[in-house]
């Protein structure tokens, strides 16, 4: 038998305090029920809520940042914790129950294989596959970001700006070393791709958010510089992995 | 340019050089962004000092008024120094990001093992 891969969840967490204990307790349940081993780290954002006295009084591995840097600057932070101690394999989780850990199993399957090098679980690829689709507008959006993928790397991706990815030692590394603050799915998808990285979708299913505000809707204009920033972000992505080869 | 006008407006400049050199004398701006400040202020001191100087060089230039050249002129300095001020921030946020993760990092290390050492 093949020695057992090192799974680390990391889990952003910013101000998070209604989500994160549940969260917790559905990982731990998981792994107790299906006997699989997954690690987890939280890494709190700064939260200016509880969420750093939960953390503390649940005995959750975690990190404290001490200043906010953002959901791309947390997501890294685990990625060099997750290169640090050698774990095989990365996941990036939600930390406000939007993701379901029945669905790693999925995700990772793929790279246990060795087919693929990151994968990106997907609301779309398979039709009845989530309950949550997100809204019309938010859709329409990620068509958008699809389209732009499509055309700069060639590759078909149908849930851009999902968070619920795993990577293997390869892209922990490069994460570790570069990931955008801004944005940070779909460039860091093209600059994995331009590196000519294998990826892969694999359908998940997600539950709407349960408790506090999507980082992207809380004012209006947020949705529009999202969207610019976006798509100017992928295109400069791609021009600079080209120089770089 | 009248004369007094001159005066005034080289003692103007002369007086926020002197400015410029007590703030890097108290090491609160660094010489390294400060010489930009300095450089424009000895030409602009130059400038005002030397007689027809700005209006030869506006008529040379085909300005048909000396202050659309000032203006232009100092316009364009300004969007150069904004835009150097933008990659100075940019280079600085990624400084504090790695400062902040690596940090952060570091402390939870250190926690861990104090308290495995209680």
């Amino acid at each position: 038998m093949k020695k057992e891969k090192k799974i680390l969840l990391i889990i952003p967490a910013y101000n998070e305090e209604k989500n994160i204990k549940r969260v917790y307790q559905s990982i731990i349940n998981y792994n107790k029920k299906n006997k699989s081993h997954y690690d987890l780290i939280v890494i709190n954002d700064g939260s200016t809520d509880h969420t750093k006295e939960i953390l503390e009084q649940e005995k959750i591995l975690h990190i404290n940042l001490i200043h906010n840097l953002g959901i791309g600057g947390a997501v890294q932070t685990g990625y060099k914790y997750a290169l640090d101690y050698n774990y095989d394999i990365a996941i990036q989780f939600d930390g406000d129950g939007q993701h379901d850990v029945q669905y790693v199993k999925n995700l990772i399957q793929p790279i246990i294989d060795g087919q693929a090098d990151l994968v990106i679980g997907s609301r779309f690829l398979d039709k009845n596959s989530s309950k949550f689709k997100s809204t019309k507008i938010r859709r329409a959006g990620i068509r958008w970001i699809s389209f732009l993928l499509k055309v700069f790397t060639g590759k078909k991706v149908t849930d851009t700006t999902s968070g619920f990815r795993a990577a293997n030692r390869k892209i922990i590394s490069c994460f570790a070393a570069d990931y955008p603050l801004d944005s940070p799915e779909p460039s860091s998808f093209v600059s994995i791709a331009k590196q000519g990285y294998r990826t892969m979708e694999v359908p998940v299913s997600m539950n709407e958010r349960e408790g506090g505000t999507s980082s992207i809707t809380s004012h209006f204009w947020k949705p529009i510089y999202y969207m610019v920033n976006v798509s100017l972000s992928i295109i400069i992505t791609c021009l600079r992995s080209r120089r770089d080869h | 340019m009248e004369l007094r006008l001159r005066l005034i407006l080289a003692t103007v400049i002369f007086l926020f050089l002197l400015v410029i050199i007590n703030f890097i004398r108290k090491d609160d701006i660094s010489l390294k962004y400060s010489l930009i400040w300095l450089f424009s202020g000895i030409v602009m001191i130059i400038a005002t000092m030397i007689p027809n100087f700005l209006a030869g060089m506006s008529h040379f230039l085909g300005f048909e008024l000396v202050s659309n050249m000032i203006f232009m002129i100092a316009i364009i300095i300004l969007l150069m120094i904004c835009f150097s001020f933008t990659i100075i921030v940019s280079r600085q946020t990624q400084k504090i990001k790695l400062l902040v993760q690596e940090l952060s990092l570091l402390k939870s290390k250190v926690e861990d093992l104090e308290k495995e050492k209680k």
